[in-house]
Order: structure tokens, then sequence, then C-alpha cells
């Protein structure tokens, strides 16, 4: 059994453009590794690629070159999803449904038993405070509220790869607090965690290690306390964009 | 393994179909159609007629546009929750399009209902149980009468046949038409009468004929004209055992074409807008409805004979049970769009 959880090795991937004929380059040659039980982060500027990476992670898009391996299988294989929760950046959940209802079939749809599924979101609901709005329907919750419904419903089948696209946006300091007590849930478990953030107390208070993604490429990787000492991530960012430029 | 049906699925799929305004307007376009006064008219088949022409023409349509255009499984904002789960495509699909289906089919089930309630109790509704063999194309003179063999289906427990005719030459208004039919004793009895203008329909009266072949002569009474069979077939009727068999002949009809539309549409609206994927569907079934194609296709297509299953409706009748043949259709029509769908779902995500 391989102890990465997820691997890239010389991923590429591009969206197609100009009626399909061409396509643009979003990520370039990624190698990275995230071990069972590590918590990575994953920062650079706007368009570096994150959330493509974690899009090809969660089995959404294929890699156009190079492969992408997840729990030692395919991202598409669907023993392997329901191995994974996502949390995308902008989370458009079925606003007709209630937060109950939402993550019931959520599990449905994850291959969960009905009663496991049942039980599993009521606790969820009660971690990420959303116990008393149960019932309330998604389009009237609040950013914050749907942020924290995100949150479970990425934890719903106790995943061992957890991908996490800006997870603090829009959180208040009671959704700080419920991250905070995820992410030591799924350390527990020995689940993976990748966390995309522009935020450096995100990077350097919750993760074991920090990959910097500059114009598609992994340009730094290694623990917060290495890659981050002294500097701040615009200066990262701003090194290794003029670096390509001249 | 998961459930190749999910049920909460099929639920989303249904409430995204049927919101607050669309029910409000089934129920409006309900309560209009079911209180067509018909007092004047000479049968309920008016008022049934009314009712369906309504479902057809302000709600059907409208259920097949909101499907398409809210409901495919593959709009951008369900990729982040729906394509990342272990669901197959062909789960995603199937469950869609049941759960658009149920409104369509309450809906339907609604309006049959209250298409055949008000109908007087004392109503005589006669239902198209079979067929009998008619000359289409020859003619009866005053000179020569047109003879032929006509085999009357078992068990035979028909009150009526019908067949249309058209006059070639007449005097006057209309022409008198008579049709003997030859009993079991070897004797010729008249089984109907009827003066007919330009075109028009001759009804026979069948009780207490045997099933088995019976010679049958068309007559023109009046000296110096002529008349030509135009149906292709005749059609053999008896009491219906309910009033309620107009609505779950049409509904049943409205069923299978729904079925067809409704799948046919998902999967056209993962390539184009949902509006295209609905117009374009609707259409298809134009030229079945509107040009002269012959039963043997239309009765392949679900809802093909939809058309002049209303017209029987309006002429105070109830058509024919759907064929197994449109039966057949829907569901090849409904596999092939949902394999099509869970195919165009590969486009979508990464898929095995």
């Amino acid at each position: 059994m391989s102890s990465s959880a997820l691997s890239f090795r010389g991923a590429e991937h591009g969206y197609p453009i100009r009626f399909g004929f061409a396509r643009s380059s979003v990520l370039r040659g990624v190698d990275l590794d995230v071990a069972r039980g590590a918590t990575l982060g994953l920062a650079g500027p706007n368009g570096s690629g994150k959330s493509t990476l974690l899009r090809l992670a969660a089995g959404i898009d294929a890699p156009t070159r190079g492969s992408v391996t997840v729990l030692g299988g395919s991202a598409g294989d669907p023993a392997i999803r329901e191995r994974v929760g996502y949390l995308p950046e902008e989370a458009a959940f079925p606003r007709e449904l209630t937060c109950r209802g939402a993550l019931r079939l959520f599990g449905a749809l994850a291959g969960m038993p009905r009663r496991d599924a049942h039980r599993r979101s009521d606790e969820l609901l009660a971690i990420v405070g959303l116990a008393g709005d149960a019932t309330r329907t998604l389009s009237r919750c609040s950013r914050g509220m749907l942020r924290r419904f995100g949150l479970a419903q990425a934890w719903l089948s106790a995943p061992d790869l957890i991908l996490l696209d800006e997870p603090t946006a829009g959180l208040d300091a009671l959704g700080f607090d419920v991250l905070t007590e995820l992410l030591n849930e799924a350390r527990a478990r020995h689940a993976a965690v990748v966390l995309a953030s522009h935020v450096l107390s995100d990077l350097s208070e919750r993760c074991d290690d920090v990959a910097i993604l500059c114009e598609g490429r992994i340009v730094q990787h290694g623990t917060p306390s290495a890659v981050l000492a002294g500097t701040t991530l615009m200066e990262i960012y701003r090194r290794h964009a003029g670096a390509r430029r001249s | 393994m998961n459930n190749p049906l999910q049920i909460r699925l099929a639920l989303l799929a249904a409430r995204r179909t049927s919101s607050l305004f669309i029910v409000l307007w089934v129920l409006v376009v309900l309560g209009f159609a079911a209180n067509t006064h018909a007092e004047h008219a000479p049968h309920f088949g008016f008022a049934r007629e009314h009712v369906w022409a309504a479902f057809l023409l302000a709600v059907a349509p409208l259920l097949v546009l909101r499907a398409a255009q809210k409901v495919p499984p593959m709009r951008s904002d369900d990729v982040a929750w729906l394509a990342t789960k272990s669901a197959s495509n062909a789960t995603i699909a199937l469950s869609t399009w049941a759960g658009v289906c149920a409104p369509w089919i309450l809906s339907t089930s609604v309006f049959a209902f209250f298409g055949d309630v008000g109908a007087p109790s004392e109503e005589q509704l006669s239902v198209a149980t079979g067929t009998f063999e008619v000359p289409t194309g020859s003619w009866a003179t005053s000179a020569a009468p047109l003879r032929w063999t006509a085999t009357i289906p078992p068990p035979a427990e028909f009150e009526s046949g019908t067949f249309e005719i058209g006059i070639g030459s007449s005097i006057g208004s209309a022409t008198l038409i008579l049709v003997q039919l030859r009993d079991a004793r070897d004797e010729w009895r008249h089984v109907s009468g009827t003066r007919v203008g330009s075109r028009g329909e001759v009804s026979l009266r069948l009780h207490h004929v045997d099933a088995g072949p019976h010679e049958l002569e068309l007559v023109c009474a009046d000296p110096g004209t002529r008349a030509v069979v135009l149906s292709p077939s005749g059609t053999l009727w008896r009491r219906a055992a309910s009033r309620f068999d107009v609505g779950l002949s049409i509904g049943l009809r409205l069923v299978q074409a729904g079925a067809a539309w409704l799948a046919l549409a998902l999967c056209l609206a993962c390539f184009v807008g949902g509006t295209t994927a609905a117009c374009t569907v609707l259409a298809l079934w134009l030229p079945p409805w509107l040009s002269d194609w012959p039963p043997s296709t239309t009765r392949w297509i679900p809802g093909g004979d939809l058309f002049e299953a209303l017209a029987i409706v309006g002429a105070g009748r109830a058509p024919q049970m759907p064929s197994l043949h449109a039966w057949v259709g829907a569901g090849v029509a409904v596999t092939f769009a949902l394999v099509a769908t869970a195919f165009a779902l590969r486009r979508w995500r990464v898929s095995r």
C-alpha cells in the first residue's frame, strides 16, 4: 500500500480555447506528493492553478499530460471517489434543499448506507454549528453558514483525502474553530488534507508542508518554517514571477 | 455498489422542475379548462378534449422546457458537489430523468381525473377496441353496391363499427348510404342508414353480431350517386367500462410521450442550451402529428397518434389504449437518451 495519499507526476492541464483548437496551459509539469495523515498547504497568486490542481485530485478534470494518483488509484474510480472529500471555492450547493437534506443526498450519492448518512449528517451539523439550522434551506443560509456547511459535506464520508479550496474565505471566528476541530479530526484518522489558501496563518499554523504554485509550477515546497521564514507570500510570488519574466 | 436509482437525487430533479409558479400555473390552467361549460354540446367529449388541449398547449411544453433548463445534471453549478460523488453517470442520468418525470406523471394524472370526473352519470361512452377490414378506395354506386367480407374478432361484444366515406356525386345536399350485413342465417339485414354530405362517418349497429367473417354491402340509395371508402380500416366500438377510460387512454399516451420528450430534452441539454433542447425535441413530434404518415409508422412513436386520439375524444368516444408498439418506441427513445446522457457526462468529469 502506497504511503502517498495524493501524487502528481509531470501533471499538465489546460482549458480549451479558440473553439477547442488550442489549450491555455494552467498546470505545467507539476510533481507533488502528499503523505497519508499529512496536511499540505497550497498557496499561489490568483490564476496560478491551485483550484485546477484540486479539481484534478477530485476527479473532475483529467490531466492533459502526466498522471494523478489518488489513494493509490485513479481519481475517476468510484471506489476512490467515496474516499475523497472536496470543498470547492465557489460552492453552489443545491439551494432548494435544507442543510440536513443536502447532507443526506450527498451521503447517498457517496454510497453511504442510509442510517450512517443520517447519523453522520447530524453529527457534522452539530460540529459545524448548524444543528439549529438543519431544516433551513441552503438558499436562506449566509455565506459563512454555507462555508461551514461546505466543510461538513467535505467530511461527510470520513474521507481519507480532503481537498479544501479557500476554506477560510467567508468564515467567522466560529468557522475558524470549526475548521481547526475538523482538521484535528482528520489528523487523528490519519487522513490527508490539501488546503489551498491565500491566508498566511492558515498555512503556517495548520499545515505540515507548504507548496507554492506560480504560473502552473511548484516553485517551493517544504515545511512552513522553511518556506515562509522571514518573508511574505507576496515577496515569494514577486520573486518567482520576476525570475520567470527576466 | 450504488443504487442505480437515487431517490433523493430524483426528488431534487422533481423539485427543480416544479417550482411554486409551475404548480400554480398548472392549477390555473386546469381550473379554466375543467370549467368549460359545454351544456349545449351534444356530448361530454368537447369538454374532455378542451381539458387535454389545454394540457398539451399550456402545461406540457412548460414542463419540458423547465426540465431542460433547470435540471440537466451537467450544469456548471452542480459540478462541485455532484461530479465528485461516487454515483455513476448512469445513476445520475436515470435518477434525474425519473425525477423530472414525476411532476409530468402527477400533472397528467390530475388532468385525467378532472377531465373525466365531470362527465354525466348517464353518459354512454364507447371505446375503440379493434378494427375490421374495409375496401379502402373502392367505390359504390347506386347501380352497383360495394360488397366485401369483414372479420369481427372475438369476443364480439361490440355495439358499433365505424368507417369514413366520401361522396363522389350526389343529388341534393346529402346522400343516403345504407349498409347491410349478411348474418348467420344467411339473411341480409340493415345495420346502417346515414345521410352523408361530402364526407362523413358511417356507423354500423353490431349488437348481436357473432365473431367471424361477415359479408357487408354498401349501398348508395339515391339514384345517380356514388361513394368511396376513405378509412384504411373500420373501428369497432364497445361500451366503456368506466367514464375514466378516456383519461386513462390519453393519459397513458402522454406518459409515453412525456417520458421520451423529457429523456431526449435532458440528453440534448447536455450539448446545447435548455431552451434550444426543449424546442428541438417538441419540434421533432410535429411531422408525425401534422403530416400524413402511415399508421404503421406512427404507431411506433410514443404519442404519435395523440391528435387522432383527441379527435375521437372530441367526438364523444374513448380512444383505444396506446399500442404495445408505442410502449416499445418510448422504451427505445428513453434508453437511447439516457445512454447518450450518461455518455455526455463523461465530458463533465473524469470517468472510468
